[in-house]
């Protein structure tokens, strides 16, 4: 297999190097932001009353081949920047290099308005950019969050106010492969889930597969989001500095050598120490502490950086890293301490060459860490917990455009995993998992462009993933009918494996551990089917349906019951179950104007499997809703006033309802032991429903300046404005008799207020 | 304005028809009132007696007088290896206590590796509970590392226990300290209600781990060398510290229902039933094999 692929790509290279079709000319380069020289990602490029045209990649690189020589007009656009014509005169056998710089738009009251094709061009089946401007203009709770934002489109649900897991279609968090420059990230969170990594002071460009993903991706059941870090500005340095009430933090990007090399570097973190320093001295009359169980430390920080140098205009290359952890200690009177401490390190080498006009090619080399270590102590009785990822990978992708008509993309994914977790109690340490294994990917995939109304893409990618000596071929199709500038049809279909899975509590995101596939244990897999209408009902309004379906087999998932795992096989330690999701979206967005924003409503179910739960019958997880309604709305008041709400309104999350109890003494009589006690008994497994979750944030963000060198943000937000106090899950107290039910609840009333000074 | 109608009609139509296909049929059960078994033999020792009651509704008082299930009529039978009642022992209600039925013969031991079945029948209804068990092997300690230890110290208290065989799995354990002079001045500092975890808790005076896997603990020769971690001492003075193998019934009904309530992967508020070995009701007719060694803690 390894010398058909190596005989693939010198054909590639070869093709290359072939002279151009003697008629015909091209035109390649970089599309910029004008002011920092960022690279754009999915700009848009078209000849003036042709269909000729094309789209950036994720390196900011366009190319258009076979092109008739004459005199022509090259439109680029991107939202958010200013909409630029270039004349542009073509020779016979001319190969144009033309790197085009847009200009940012100064203010949202005048986003220019692109043509309906240009707009409908960017947006692809089951595919989502979120600009980092939306992001940080949303009410948020204490913080801007990349997957809190996220949470807001139809299709991705949130599991409770207190977590930023991506819920896609109907799938498990596990199920979404999360990427920053090209790296895995294996646990992207902070404060235990309640939100992500990713500093949005540091992001270029977040782009979300929903579903239906291509064949350069792989290696997840339902989804993909690639995030870019920011290059640096290659003109002059800038930075941002912004203060919370969680954290703070401060972004800086500048030129090495001007137009020619940058770097960017950011950092952030929790400030929460002088109010758990105020909560832990509060005593009560009696001299007592007020609180139990503050945190003696409780605080994250992360780090990202870049740095990016053109050595010629055919090659550029960037290093990237990224470094967070999180630690939290609490003791608990004299005897008992807890401490946890968890977080990341990725680092990516990532070398761009451009071989010709019609060969683009992008080589990354990775490395990822995710470790997490919780210990305690009671009485003197030490437990620890080691749990740690580490991958090393090597990936190379080629694009290669002969023509108007084609775009053939290969690539390889190559790497090692380890995965160790080991538990001490008592000095007696079980090694659980001991993981090495190796995997390799690739890929090809064609998009064909017959004629201007249709765009084909087929793709076949194939994984081996060594233990368990799995290989795994997934085939995708997708189909794009342009009926018309204001409508498009879309279809979609994919094969999907995905060899891991991540044991983690869902109210609880510091002790997450991920599983690999193994003998015994086979890789779960999924299809997907996706169909969509993208449509321009009017001048800056967009709205979107799409549907899907999936399913889920083989999914593998450690077994809920299991005490200790100590002496038991590896595939003894899971169950295996299935499932299924499906579901409508509508997207309805006004992009343009003073008053803008996007409605999100989803309408879909979801259900699990599991052999020993529900007495084998198919189930909705918790996190099924039914009903998922999102509405944001922007309003510029003026010049430096701009008002912000967001609506949320989704149906409850799926719980079991206890019908009965009784009693039952473990055979150790009355004491403290960790079985026995009060049962419940149940029906079907989560066939109720808690009440129907709604929340309103509003928010409002003056602007001005500082001084001359600088400007200011202040943001004021209240989030849960109406103090709506949702329910998370249910409690229940046995001490009580009856028993009674307590509600566990979610946020409630939160001012947020936020200073952001950029210069 | 003819085309923004054109382009909504038909994604309004895909709903509508989804709309109508959506509504399901994942309805909540309603409660259905099931008797509850508890019982342990063990190993080696007479039978003990066997507890009889009914679930109550959540929302109801619950009292296992009122709960206690009368006028039955209980047996356990000791099985051959072709599954054929061997000998049968019959049980009659307790006067002391409502739920319970205590065995007529309180000498016969229990007899470890074979298998026990319970039948419950009522003179005046068709019901009908059953339930099997296989009891442990046993085993026993054949030495420990001391007799007195000072609190918190190293090393800490040592059995070597002989292993409990089982031909299928791995034995499951659960170890437990029972103090023998359990008084508050006794307490030690963990549990002192002014300081530390003890808090508001009511000290236990049995203290009990969760379900543990032999293979923590398995020497090379397949015994089991188990120490003691200072958690499980509440009171200074005479603890008797026991090793006690469970059997399959007691194992998937305790592990499942320690999760109920939450502590595992589960999603707050899913609740799964806990694994009965009892047919016609559920609860937990199982069995055990123990051993024990007693140790004195002092300041």
């Amino acid at each position: 297999m390894c010398f058909r692929l190596l005989g693939f790509w010198c054909l590639f290279v070869f093709f290359a190097f072939l002279p151009a079709f003697a008629q015909n000319a091209s035109v390649s380069g970089y599309v910029r932001d004008d002011a920092s020289g960022e690279t754009l990602i999915q700009a848009t490029l078209l000849f003036q009353g042709t269909s000729i045209g094309a789209v950036t990649n994720t390196s900011g690189y366009y190319t258009i081949n076979r092109i008739k020589p004459g005199n022509y007009t090259l439109v680029c656009s991107y939202i958010g920047y200013k909409t630029r014509r270039i004349p542009v005169k073509l020779t016979e056998g001319s190969a144009l290099n033309l790197d085009i710089r847009l200009e940012p738009e100064e203010s949202s009251v005048e986003v220019t308005v692109t043509s309906d094709r240009e707009e409908l061009e960017q947006r692809n089946v089951g595919v989502t950019q979120m600009s980092v401007s939306t992001i940080t203009r949303l009410p948020s709770v204490l913080q801007a969050d990349v997957f809190r934002s996220l949470q807001l489109l139809p299709g991705i649900k949130s599991s409770s106010d207190f977590s930023s897991g991506l819920y896609i279609r109907g799938g498990s968090p596990d199920q979404t492969l999360i990427m920053l420059d090209r790296t895995t990230v294996y646990n992207p969170t902070h404060i235990f889930g309640f939100f992500s990594t990713f500093n949005p002071d540091a992001i270029k460009d977040v782009k979300l597969y929903k579903g239906g993903y291509p064949a350069e991706y792989g290696g997840r059941l339902g989804s993909v989001v690639d995030i870019y870090n920011k290059e640096g500005n290659q003109k002059q340095v800038h930075g941002v500095a912004s203060l919370g009430l969680l954290s703070s933090r401060i972004a800086v990007e500048g030129p090495l050598q001007k137009e020619k090399s940058s770097w960017m570097l950011a950092a952030r973190r929790s400030t929460t120490e002088p109010v758990l320093a105020v909560l832990r001295n509060l005593k009560d009359a009696d001299g007592k502490p007020r609180f139990q169980g503050i945190p003696d430390n409780f605080y994250f920080y992360d780090f990202n950086g870049k740095f990016t140098y053109d050595f010629t205009p055919k090659d550029k290359v960037s290093l990237g890293f990224y470094a967070g952890q999180d630690k939290v200690s609490i003791p608990v009177g004299e005897q008992t301490a807890f401490k946890v401490r968890y977080g990341n390190i990725t680092g990516n080498t990532n070398w761009t060459h451009i071989f010709s006009s019609r060969l683009f090619s992008n080589f990354t080399f990775t490395g990822s860490r995710y470790f997490s270590s919780p210990s305690g102590k009671i009485a003197s009785t030490e437990f620890k917990r080691r749990n740690e990822v580490m991958e090393w990978s090597a990936k190379g992708d080629f694009e290669y455009i002969p023509d108007q008509t084609h775009q053939v993309q290969v690539g390889f994914w190559a790497g090692r995993m380890s995965i160790f977790l080991q538990d001490a109690f008592n000095e007696i340490t079980n090694d659980v998992l001991d993981i090495q294994t190796p995997y390799v990917s690739g890929y090809a995939q064609e998009t064909w462009r017959p004629n201007i109304q249709w765009t084909i893409k087929a793709g076949l990618r194939a994984n081996y993933f060594g233990d368990g000596n799995y290989l795994r071929l997934e085939p995708r199709l997708s189909a794009d009918f342009t009926y018309s500038e204001w409508l498009r049809v879309q279809a979609a279909y994919g094969r999907y494996y995905q060899f891991l899975s991540l044991i983690t509590n869902e109210a609880f995101s510091g002790f997450d551990v991920w599983v690999t596939a193994d003998e015994g244990v086979k890789p779960a897999w999924g299809d997907q089917f996706v169909l969509g209408l993208k449509t321009r009902p009017l001048k800056g309004w967009n709205f979107d349906v799409e549907g899907y379906y999936r399913n889920m087999n083989d999914l593998f998932d450690l077994d809920p019951f299991l005490n200790d795992t100590a002496g038991l096989p590896y595939n003894k330690l899971f169950r295996f179950g299935k499932g299924y999701a499906w579901g409508t979206e509508f997207f309805l967005e006004k992009y343009a104007g003073r008053l803008n924003g996007f409605m999100g409503y989803t309408f879909g179910r979801t259900w699990r499997k599991f052999p020993n739960v529900n007495n084998g019958a198919y189930y909705p997880p918790k996190y099924d809703r039914t009903h998922d309604l999102n509405l944001t709305a922007n309003y510029d008041l003026s010049k430096k006033w701009t008002a912000t709400a967001v609506f949320s309104y989704a149906t409850g999350q799926a719980y079991t309802e206890p019908l009965g109890r009784t009693f039952i003494q473990s055979p150790f009589g009355e004491g403290f032991a960790n079985i026995g006690g009060d049962v419940l008994t149940v029906g079907k497994l989560n066939a109720s429903r808690l009440p129907a979750y709604h929340r309103l944030d509003v928010g409002f963000t003056r602007k001005g300046q500082v001084g001359r060198w600088g400007k200011s943000e202040l943001q004021l937000q209240l989030i849960n404005a109406y103090s709506h106090r949702n329910i998370w899950f249910y409690q229940y107290d046995f001490e009580s008799n009856p028993v009674k039910r307590i509600d566990t609840l979610q946020l409630p009333i939160l001012p947020n207020i936020a200073y952001t000074i950029r210069f | 304005m003819h085309h923004v109608l054109r382009s909504l009609v038909v994604p309004l139509v895909a709903f509508l028809v989804l709309v109508l296909n959506g509504c399901d049929a994942y309805e909540q059960d309603k409660y259905q009132k099931q008797y509850v078994v508890q019982g342990y033999l063990v190993a080696l020792e007479p039978l003990t007696p066997i507890s009889l009651s009914t679930t109550v509704p959540l929302n109801e008082r619950y009292d296992l007088t009122e709960a206690a299930v009368k006028n039955a009529q209980v047996e356990v039978q000791l099985l051959n290896a072709q599954g054929l009642p061997e000998k049968t022992f019959l049980y009659q209600a307790d006067p002391d206590s409502a739920s319970l039925y205590k065995p007529i013969d309180t000498v016969t031991p229990v007899l470890p590796s074979r298998t026990y079945a319970l039948r419950v029948t009522f003179p005046d209804k068709p019901d009908v509970i059953t339930a099997k068990t296989q009891v442990p092997d046993t085993m026993k300690v054949m030495r420990t590392n001391g007799s007195t230890f000072k609190y918190q110290q190293q090393p800490q208290f040592e059995q070597l226990i002989s292993q409990s065989k089982n031909p299928n799995r791995q034995a499951y354990f659960i170890f437990s300290v029972e103090s023998l002079t359990p008084s508050p001045e006794n307490l030690v500092p963990f549990w002192d209600p002014d300081n530390g975890f003890g808090g508001d808790r009511k000290p236990p005076k049995i203290y009990a781990s969760p379900i543990l896997n032999e293979a923590n603990y398995r020497t090379p020769e397949g015994n089991l060398l188990v120490q003691l971690p200072w958690l499980t001492v509440v009171y200074f003075g005479r603890n008797k510290v026991t090793t006690t193998v469970l059997d399959d019934a007691t194992y998937e009904f305790f592990r499942t229902q320690s999760v109920q309530l939450g502590g595992s992967t589960l999603s707050p508020g899913e609740i799964p039933n806990a694994v009965s070995n009892i047919q016609g009701g559920t609860g937990v007719f199982g069995s055990l094999a123990r051993a024990s060694s007693f140790m004195t803690v002092i300041r």
